[in-house]
């Protein structure tokens, strides 16, 4: 009886992988790997950085990408410049406020124009970002790359699974989430832009 | 026979060392043009998801502001000296 029970339990697992059900891939990275990075280019300044804090999860049902849903966290006071006193001025409460909104979160409601070519898709995805504690609609285009198997090569072969990675690329303005609005905008550009690119894990065991 | 200091000599001797000083440092640094580093940021591709990103090495970086200074501190050393009478040469 319980050696029927097992064998049904893994024909299920293998028809559900088979037949595409919606998996998760949880994007905290211990590696390190996971990054988004911005640049602010004004006429006098061109400022970048990077943060390396980034968790979350990202349901995917490759054979409907269109029901993706997922949010992605960055954790802002991971956000670093190579100048100090660049760095201490981008945490404090007039620019980030990191102390008070410790979290940036990327809330992922819906995939559009999707185009997937084996492994490889690209869509449109809006969703809202939230970002000193402002919430505020955004739309990004997205390259996602489906690594079957590929978890084992992460892990050092630890653990078996897959792996899922995004990339986009898109621009917000600073002042739309409040960030020194009265900053001189030859100094410091309004507009940021980002690139998040990033590789979530799903376990197969 | 007593020894006069000489003020103005003193500070603008003071003034080239501080100004050779600040070049100096920048150019050990490696004549970087922008602001003071104390990380850098390292490109890397990662092998298996092919992510590129960027990693952070602890290392100082002297920037522009260390000549700038140097500059600044030699002009104020320098204008500083001319308020003061150099002495009398003893050639006289």
């Amino acid at each position: 009886m319980k050696k029927n029970l097992a064998t049904l339990a893994l024909a299920a697992t293998v028809s559900t992988s088979a037949f595409g059900a919606p998996q998760t891939f949880d994007f905290k990275d211990p590696k390190g790997v996971n990054n988004l990075t911005f640049i602010l280019d004004a006429p006098l300044e061109a400022i970048s950085g990077s943060a390396n804090g980034i968790s979350g999860t990202v349901t995917i049902d490759r054979d409907n990408p269109e029901v993706t849903k997922g949010t992605i966290f960055v954790d802002a006071t991971s956000l670093r410049v190579p100048n100090p006193t660049m760095n201490e001025h981008m945490h404090s409460d007039q620019w980030l406020d990191s102390a008070t909104h410790g979290t940036i979160k990327f809330e992922l409601e819906k995939v559009e124009d999707s185009k997937v070519e084996g492994d490889t898709a690209e869509a449109t995805v809006k969703g809202k970002l939230t970002l000193r504690g402002v919430t505020k609609d955004f739309t990004a285009p997205v390259k996602v790359t489906y690594l079957p198997g590929k978890l084992s090569d992460r892990s050092n072969g630890k653990m078996k699974g897959d792996l899922l990675v995004i990339r986009t690329e898109f621009s917000i303005n600073r002042r739309d989430f409040g960030i020194n609005p009265s900053a001189p905008t030859d100094k410091v550009a309004e507009e940021v832009k980002i690139r998040l690119a990033i590789a979530g894990a799903s376990a197969t065991e | 026979m007593k020894k006069t200091l000489n003020i103005p000599l003193l500070l603008r001797s003071l003034a080239a060392v501080i100004f050779a000083a600040g070049i100096a440092v920048w150019l050990s640094g490696g004549a970087h043009w922008g602001w003071t580093k104390t990380s850098v940021p390292l490109p890397f591709i990662d092998e298996v998801t092919g992510i590129e990103g960027t990693r952070w090495e602890e290392r100082f970086v002297p920037g522009v502001e260390f000549p700038a200074a140097g500059v600044v501190v030699s002009l104020i050393f320098f204008g500083f000296s001319l308020l003061f009478k150099s002495p009398p040469s003893r050639l006289k």
